[in-house]
């Protein structure tokens, strides 16, 4: 394809104010993506699940009347219309006072990069929300304590601070692109791109992180780490997309930027709506929106379930799929779950090791006793390891690898001191390739044993 | 020289500065020419026009030192009064105010370079310094220092542009010429989608990735 047709189906600035936010953004629903506690309402009557907002302050005489000690420990400030992240603050968890009455005027907060924060602090802060400072027309502005959003573990080693979000772009009711948007030290704890943060392309079939950048330039690691951002699985991937159709739905808005956090406790919550969302999306996916838009346009899809699923078959699985359609052979991470199959039609499973030093599998002799699977067999072999020369025994066993059905013969070691029980080696590995950064989350939902 | 002109020289307006306010029309397609094609953001066109004037009125050199010295006195006074506790609007003020007296002081001063310097570009440094600081909030340092720039360059080229001599003779001439293909060539940058400049090397990756 001549470079000229190829450019032609990226988003640019002019497209996108031109043919997209102009025509299917009106400016009512434009002002209610730019007001976060409007938003609020709107998402909750559709039933969708946004952070508590613990107390809203829209003047001076609100806040002089404020009652301190009604504040929880932790919780986040944050302006109405605040634009790019500016002026929230976020805190942790309130310092014992240490005098005896309790005198809420002495009350001290920690922020999230650890300093103290006071009560003329927050409200010398209220007091700059109020005046506009942070709001995207300057014009006066409400402040409003939130519930503070608790970041999942697996989460927790790729950002800095603050909380990561995964941007979703939806035009149509189908989701078109997603990003995942990690803060870093750079970012000061903000998930936001213009001030650093790293964006992570998703596939949208799979919601696995693919490429990423900072600043607009394609990196491989979390910066001064050696942590691979791609090949992350996000958790309720299915739920999210659902969440943002929804959320798109609900805003009238035609061409919106979904934002969601995943919490701790309450899991996907949706934090806010972008009327105007940033086009380097287009380069953390290496893809180009002006092409998916196309391919969405007029179609009529009216419940967000279809429309999560198109997204998926539309535009996800391309980089596995195409490799796969290359080789012939499916893609295996180093971790991969399991199901053994035994007895009659019993099914147990658990996350494997890829191994590919080993040629043939192996599995712990507990396991087998915990299965109660017929472990008689007069086939052995002499096997030497690090560990010096050992006879282990031979059984037939089947299991599922990646909707494959591999029919093995593995050895029986004893790995209590492993982490894993079970290794799968070169020999059941013919069907597949091996990419050292896809990564399964090893949780409780997903046992070693 | 067009009628028009010709009845507004008689009503006392000096040609100069009609042929100035001619050309302006030029200036605003220049700087939304280099937005939606070349892709400079800038500092916006009021801040631009503003600057254009300054250089205008102070000349290109004595020009760009005032404008570059207020911009970094104003980051300086920014950063010396974060450390207080302010309302946002009385701070900025504050800033202005001491800008303001520490120009004026500067002047007062005997160099060369005083003489030259009009009072009239203090007054609209001092309008251009709440766009700074308003950008300020938004943006770090290094990128509010680069929109200074672009915007800058753009000026110099903006003010060689009004005050080119036959432009200007034109200008009087046919301002109605100017003024219609102003218009045209802005509706015809209102309707253009393609890619900015900046965007080919910002997406020149995803460009590639395309089969």
């Amino acid at each position: 394809m001549s470079f000229f047709k190829k450019q032609k189906k990226v988003l640019g600035m002019n497209g996108r104010n031109l043919g997209y936010i102009r025509p299917y953004n009106s400016g009512r629903a434009i002002r209610l993506a730019d007001n976060k506690l409007l938003t609020k309402k709107i998402l909750q009557r559709a039933r969708l699940p946004v952070s508590k907002v613990f107390a809203i302050i829209k003047t001076q005489h609100d806040l002089l009347k404020f009652n301190w000690q009604n504040l929880p420990p932790s919780f986040t400030l944050k302006p109405n219309r605040g634009l790019g992240g500016k002026g929230i603050l976020i805190v942790y968890s309130k310092k014992d006072s240490q005098s005896p009455d309790n005198n809420s005027d002495q009350s001290i907060w920690i922020k999230a990069d650890r300093s103290l924060i006071t009560v003329p602090d927050i409200q010398n802060h209220i007091l700059n929300i109020l005046e506009g400072t942070f709001a995207i027309n300057n014009l006066s502005d409400t402040a409003f304590f939130e519930e503070r959003i608790k970041i999942i573990k697996l989460l927790k080693p790729y950002s800095f601070r603050g909380i990561p979000d995964i941007r979703v772009i939806v035009y149509n009711n189908v989701p078109v692109m997603a990003e995942l948007r990690l803060p870093t030290e750079e970012s000061g704890g903000r998930a936001n791109l213009h001030m650093g943060g790293i964006g992570v392309g998703i596939d949208l079939g799979r919601g696995i992180t693919t490429s990423a950048i900072q600043h607009d330039r394609l990196i491989d690691y979390v910066p001064k780490t050696r942590l691979a951002l791609s090949g992350i699985k996000l958790p309720l991937w299915r739920t999210i997309l659902e969440m943002a159709v929804t959320a798109q739905q609900a805003s009238k808005l035609g061409f919106a930027g979904i934002d969601i956090a995943i919490d701790r406790d309450m899991g996907p919550i949706i934090l806010e709506l972008n009327a105007r969302p940033g086009l380097a999306i287009q380069i953390a996916n290496l893809a180009p929106l002006k092409e998916r838009i196309e391919r969405v346009h007029g179609l009529k899809i009216k419940s967000a379930s279809k429309g999560a699923r198109l997204a998926g078959e539309l535009f996800g699985g391309e980089i596995e799929e195409e490799l796969e359609e290359i080789s012939g052979r499916k893609i295996v991470g180093i971790y991969e779950k399991v199901k053994i199959i035994y007895g009659e039609n019993q099914e147990h499973s658990l996350i494997a090791k890829i191994d590919s030093g080993a040629y043939r599998s192996a599995i712990c002799q507990t396991l087998i006793d915990k299965l109660d699977i017929n472990a008689e067999s007069n086939r052995a072999k002499t096997v030497r390891s690090s560990i010096g020369q050992e006879e282990r025994r031979i059984i037939p066993l089947n299991f599922i690898l990646d909707d494959n059905l591999i029919e093995s013969e593995v050895f029986i070691a004893d790995r209590t001191q492993m982490n894993f029980d079970m290794i799968i080696g070169r020999r059941d590995l013919k069907q597949f390739m091996i990419d050292p950064t896809k990564n399964v989350a090893l949780t409780e939902n997903h046992p070693t044993r | 020289m067009h009628f028009l002109i010709n009845y507004l020289i008689q009503q006392g307006h000096s040609e100069t500065d009609l042929g100035i306010v001619l050309a302006l029309p030029i200036l605003i397609t220049l700087f939304s020419l280099s937005r939606q094609i070349i892709g400079i953001r800038g500092l916006g066109l009021s801040a631009g026009i503003l600057m254009t004037m300054i250089l205008a009125i102070s000349g290109l050199k004595y020009g760009l030192v005032l404008i570059l010295a207020s911009a970094i006195l104003l980051t300086l006074l920014r950063v010396i009064l974060r450390k207080w506790r302010l309302l946002y609007l009385p701070k900025i003020s504050l800033i202005l105010i001491l800008t303001l007296t520490i120009i004026i002081l500067f002047t007062a001063l005997p160099f060369p370079f005083n003489q030259k310097t009009s009072l009239l570009s203090i007054g609209l440094i001092l309008a251009l310094a709440e766009k700074i600081i308003l950008l300020q909030i938004e943006k770090k340092h290094r990128e509010v220092f680069f929109s200074i720039i672009e915007t800058l360059v753009l000026s110099v080229v903006g003010v060689s542009v009004i005050l080119w001599p036959p432009l200007r003779v034109f200008a009087l001439n046919r301002p109605d010429v100017i003024i219609l293909a102003c218009i045209i060539i802005n509706i015809a940058l209102g309707r253009w989608s393609g890619l900015r400049l900046n965007e080919y090397f910002r997406f020149h990756q995803v460009i590639k990735n395309i089969r």
